[in-house]
């Protein structure tokens, strides 16, 4: 049984605590410490939570999807601010926002599959973590 | 429903890798002789005004296409004065944390050239100006097509000297009109340099004079560069309008000179008459054209220059 709920919830958890942590570590070398320093403090979180309870684990996976959430929805509305109301005046912001289009996307579904799937989600690693 | 989740994640992860610069370099310049020609063919082609030789035109240099036809064009320039291009391809995080976590951080490719000096030297004169454009749409004739026209020629008049004591970088930057990030990048890279800096020479908006007074103003931390180009003004018979920095207390941050100005570098900037209120009303503007440059006001700045770093090159 390739394709799952519990499978895609479970990818997108991992394909965004990834994609974080590389944009951190890229950001860590360019002398910019703070990316990096916030994706360890989510990471330290959800390790933490999942060897303490249930409970804990799931309140810590929240955050994470609110958090991916508002990054998401926040790039997309000022992509479409960019293309209804107003242009954005820096060349870098606006390719910023249009070449990364796929990533807000991809996470705004990954974040909206993992709330829908946190109780999945939060068995399966407990699951793992007791094994 | 899960089925068409998991496969829209993959394929969005795919797509998302796809990071690629395409850099096309190509483009050959078509170039006439007589200098005042040449800087009309350059702020031409660089403004969208005539085509380049394959027949694209630069709409503006502030798109990523606009400033890749760009590096192809100056390429070709450089190439053209038998001067081996090099590109400097830079990263930098943006200038607020808030923001390198909402998008990726600064990309961009410096373009540099070196006219080597006639004898071993490792002196070195930098001659720079931006080739980005202000806005989506903005030619940028005046700003800042003119500076690299002004250096192109000062270029192609050194590259006449028999004797040249000392090496001459000509560098375009990338990226001035956002937090001058080129021109930080490009100072990042020469202070890891061996290369013995005498003295760095800013180009910005050089095709301007509102008031007909032919004036070019000059800013600088260094009295004997001020004193070079006043020298060299009153040759042509041009008032200089000298502003000296301190530079314990400049904290400026609109041009490219602005970057050099803490470092340990000798630098100066100079264009119209910027800070004296006589400059393009067209910057960062669809009117910042080709007609409304002053091409005799560029061609005397360009020799005012020109005659100073070939005194500085020989010296």
């Amino acid at each position: 049984m390739i394709f799952n709920r519990r499978l895609a919830a479970i990818l997108a958890l991992v394909v965004s605590l990834l994609y974080f942590l590389v944009k951190g570590v890229v950001y860590f070398t360019l002398g910019s410490p703070i990316p990096l320093i916030l994706i360890m403090l989510v990471l330290v979180l959800l390790i933490v939570s999942a060897k303490r309870t249930e409970l804990a684990f799931r309140r810590s996976l929240t955050f994470w999807i609110v958090l991916l959430l508002i990054w998401s929805g926040l790039r997309l509305l000022l992509l479409a601010a960019d293309e209804f109301i107003k242009p954005v005046p820096e060349a870098h912001v606006y390719y910023g926002l249009k070449d990364g289009l796929i990533w807000s996307l991809l996470f705004l579904v990954s974040g909206i599959l993992l709330l829908f799937n946190k109780r999945v989600v939060t068995e399966t690693v407990m699951k793992k973590l007791k094994h | 429903m899960s089925k068409v989740l998991y496969l829209f994640l993959l394929v969005t992860c795919g797509l998302g890798c796809d990071t690629s610069d395409k850099h096309e370099i190509n483009r050959e310049a078509r170039l006439p002789a007589s200098k005042t020609d040449y800087q009309k063919t350059i702020v031409g082609s660089l403004s969208g005004h005539q085509p380049l030789s394959d027949g694209t035109r630069i709409i503006d240099r502030w798109t990523k296409e606009g400033r890749q036809y760009t590096r192809a064009y100056l390429h070709a320039l450089l190439e053209n004065e038998g001067i081996e291009t090099k590109f400097q391809f830079y990263k930098s995080a943006n200038l607020n944390a808030a923001i390198d976590l909402l998008i990726d951080p600064f990309k961009g490719v410096n373009v540099y050239g070196i006219l080597p000096a006639t004898s071993n030297s490792k002196d070195y004169i930098i001659l720079g100006g931006h080739y980005d454009s202000g806005k989506r749409g903005a030619p940028g004739a005046d700003d800042n097509a003119t500076g690299i026209a002004l250096i192109m020629s000062v270029l192609r008049e050194v590259k006449q000297l028999k004797m040249r004591d000392k090496n001459l970088v000509v560098v375009f930057f990338d990226q001035e009109e956002e937090e001058l990030i080129g021109s930080r990048a490009f100072l990042d890279f020469i202070e890891n340099l061996n290369w013995n800096i005498q003295s760095i020479h800013c180009f910005d908006m050089v095709g301007w004079d509102g008031d007909g007074d032919k004036a070019m103003e000059v800013f600088s931390p260094s009295m004997d560069l001020i004193n070079l180009y006043r020298e060299q003004a009153e040759k042509y018979d041009t008032p200089l309008k000298e502003i000296e920095i301190d530079k314990s207390t400049y904290s400026a941050s609109s041009t490219d000179f602005d970057v050099f100005v803490p470092s340990a570098f000798e630098v100066i900037g100079a264009g119209e008459c910027f800070y004296h209120r006589d400059s393009s009303p067209y910057k960062d503007s669809k009117e910042d054209t080709y007609d409304k440059v002053n091409f005799p006001y560029l061609l005397n700045c360009s020799n005012i220059v020109g005659d100073g770093i070939k005194e500085l090159i020989t010296k």
